[in-house]
């Protein structure tokens, strides 16, 4: 008797939690039989092909008389709760196990836990959630009113950016370009992820590099960097570094500044952000700040107000940083390889740090089949736009074309990305957004506390 | 003229313990509630010149490490609980806001972590401000409302449920408020990714903790919005929350996956 009361219509919640996590369970289990490769990625006409299907099958579901029940079982609050509280769960877990990278953990692969994004429970769990909100929204507009426009506007942009959201993967393009100074290119690469199965011969290669033609050419002119100053750093007697009072920003080196630290007096009597040593001096050479020769020198002058000890030296940040192996082999053949230089004053010493990147853009001119030419320069955060591409700078750097050579070439290092969904799921963002003050309006309709 | 932190976080807490006293003095005149409010008041004034200062010296917003989290969280906690104060009428929640921010402010005295970091290019955005304002207020709103949870439970097993019902109403009005202020958190941040990284969503450990703990209080929305008779699930679904919300806020940073966050600091 016990049992018919449970699982009578309209559900509870105990019901409806068994229900989902039956899903989930099964969701696993096809993880564990298909040996964790996951939710096959909805490629691209295949999943506009779903969508279809899915949106149309619930629609015709909603106005089939005897699936009522099922349908307001959909849209209660029962099932929002209870189907979200599953997908928290299973996202919890994606937060807290690194994904992608366990592969080696076979068990965490196998149940699908190292990919739960792209794994069978998860996109059960998130149908439910999706099915929930299409029909608490499809329920809502069928029974319209005006009050229910702030409703509507945060329930169906939430379901906007879940579904097509995750639905747009397929169409997702995402390449790099490598650019050259001068040299056009229209070619974009990406890595391949490999199974081992595909490359018997080579089973230790996890991936595989693809080019690809992109519907423009872009043209590096130029390529800028700038850096910040170096910074001043304090060493122990041991040569750990020194925490000081310095904010790092307040530390940076500049002519004619006056650091103290401890007993000492230390004045910045010449700086040169890009130098190179002359004997026992340095002269300015300018060269940005990535190269692999790069180094900045400081001639610092160290005073003790106690004793009027004085020491006046050059000191650097060296050029021995983390370089490739052919880099550090190029330097070492020019000997031009160059330690820090440090002052020491009493127990401790002192020396200039190396730059930080401040910013750097690559000056680029876009051309396109129908002879379209543009000019733009991109950097970091001021992604180039074009039709429904941006290109971001994601990276730089200098790398040797022959490992003789002596001449390391500039890369700057492009990301071209194409999510035509874009402006869907914005306008699912949009109406979130919209939807959310209206739900803080609501606070008035509280029911006003009896004094 | 700069100030040190140390000269600013001793002076902060003697006004608040100053405040916190009046509070309490068993006196029926109200101007000493209202000067306790004044003195407060200024307190939070001094910790937003102390921002303000570290700004002009940074010369960027102080917006960026765990230290300034901290600040920032410690400036905005009183702030709102005063405010919340002064309209409710409930002098534990202003003490209760002063005693975190105080926390807060002893652990930067004690871990001067905050001034290490220059601005890398990613973080150069006209996003960056919004982003992490919006989600540091809406944090301690969202946080604020354990308070009440706690409060709210120790009065259920007192059996003074008369009093639950306000409360929990209370509650709600700082959970809309916090959760709307987490979903243009949430959404500046996927709008900034767009500009910055390629994509407005990369399922990052720290955004996919934002999100779980945003997904938590939309739960609580509805359950509390379907079945607001039943407080004492309530009130620990609020204690939950809170866990949630802690974990995505520092407890990321311990968690296997976080070597591959970007947004540890």
């Amino acid at each position: 008797m016990q049992k018919n009361n449970l699982w009578r219509m309209p559900f509870g919640y105990a019901p409806t939690f068994i229900i989902i996590v039956g899903f989930v369970l099964v969701g696993f289990a096809l993880e564990i039989a298909t040996n964790g490769t996951g939710f096959p990625k909805p490629i691209a006409p295949i999943n506009i092909f779903l969508i279809g299907i899915y949106l149309t099958f619930l629609t015709i579901v909603y106005f089939i008389k005897p699936l009522k029940k099922l349908v307001n079982w959909f849209s209660s609050i029962t099932m929002a709760v209870s189907s979200v509280v599953v997908y928290i769960i299973l996202i919890a877990i994606a937060g807290f196990i690194p994904q992608g990278g366990a592969e080696n953990i076979l068990l965490l692969k196998k149940i699908g836990f190292s990919h739960m994004i792209s794994s069978w429970p998860y996109i059960f769990s998130l149908l439910f959630v999706c099915t929930s909100l299409f029909f608490t929204v499809f329920k809502k507009l069928m029974n319209f009113r005006v009050r229910y426009i702030g409703f509507l506007l945060s329930h169906f942009g939430f379901f906007i950016i879940l579904f097509f959201g995750s639905l747009s993967v397929g169409h997702l393009e995402t390449y790099n370009v490598d650019l050259f100074i001068d040299s056009p290119t229209h070619q974009g690469f990406y890595f391949d992820k490999l199974r081992a199965m595909d490359t018997p011969e080579f089973p230790g290669q996890q991936s595989i590099k693809r080019t690809v033609n992109l519907p423009f050419s872009l043209r590096m002119k130029r390529f800028e960097i700038d850096n910040y100053p170096s910074e001043i750093m304090f060493y122990d007697s041991l040569g750990f570094p020194i925490k000081t009072e310095l904010k790092k920003e307040a530390g940076f080196i500049e002519e004619g500044r006056t650091f103290h630290f401890e007993d000492w007096e230390i004045t910045v009597e010449k700086y040169l952000e890009s130098a190179t040593p002359r004997k026992d001096d340095f002269v300015p050479y300018d060269m940005d700040c990535d190269h692999p020769a790069f180094m900045s020198a400081a001639n610092l002058k160290a005073k003790n107000i106690h004793t009027n000890e004085e020491k006046e030296s050059w000191v650097t940040c060296g050029n021995m940083r983390d370089h490739s192996p052919e880099m550090a082999r190029m330097l070492m053949r020019l000997k031009y390889f160059f330690p820090s230089r440090y002052i020491d004053i009493g127990d401790n010493s002192l020396t200039i740090g190396q730059p930080g990147k401040k910013r750097f853009a690559s000056y680029v001119t876009m051309l396109t089949p129908d002879g379209e030419k543009t000019e733009k320069i991109i950097e970091v955060n001021k992604p180039f736009k074009y039709k429904s591409w941006y290109l971001y700078q994601t990276d730089c750097r200098y790398i040797l074309l022959n490992p003789d050579s002596t001449d390391p070439f500039r890369i700057s290092t492009l990301q071209a990305v194409r999510d035509p969904w874009l402006k869907f799921v914005y306008v699912g963002f949009g109406m979130l957004l919209i939807g959310v003050i209206y739900l803080m309006w609501s606070i008035r309709k509280f029911p006003k506390e009896s004094k | 003229m700069h100030i040190s932190f140390d000269v600013i976080v001793k002076a902060v807490i003697s006004l608040w313990l100053v405040a916190a006293a009046l509070y309490y003095i068993p006196s029926k005149k109200e101007y000493l509630k209202n000067i306790a409010v004044i003195i407060s008041f200024s307190a939070v004034l001094i910790l937003c010149f102390y921002i303000a200062q570290l700004w002009l010296l940074l010369e960027r917003p102080p917006l960026r490490t765990k230290g300034e989290t901290r600040l920032w969280y410690a400036t905005i906690v009183p702030l709102l609980t005063l405010i919340i104060h002064t309209k409710l009428k409930t002098y534990w929640f202003a003490i209760y806001g002063q005693i975190m921010a105080s926390v807060f402010l002893i652990t930067n005295l004690i871990h001067p972590d905050y001034f290490d970091m220059t601005l890398m290019p990613a973080l150069q955005s006209y996003w960056f401000v919004p982003h992490v304002i919006i989600y540091m207020v809406a944090y301690a709103l969202l946080a604020s409302t354990v308070l009440y949870a706690a409060k709210g439970l120790y009065l259920y097993y007192k059996k003074d449920t008369a009093t639950l019902k306000p409360l929990l109403i209370r509650a709600d009005v700082l959970i809309y408020i916090g959760f709307a202020m987490a979903t243009f958190g949430i959404s500046f941040g996927a709008f900034w990714a767009k500009e910055a990284w390629g994509g407005y969503w990369a399922w990052d450990p720290k955004e996919t903790w934002a999100l779980v703990s945003w997904l938590c209080y939309l739960t609580y929305i509805h359950f509390r919005y379907r079945h607001p008779k039943k407080q004492y699930i309530a009130l620990w679904f609020l204690v939950i929350c809170f866990f949630m919300l802690l974990i995505g806020w520092h407890g990321v940073d311990y968690m296997p996956s976080a070597k591959q966050s970007m947004h540890s600091y």
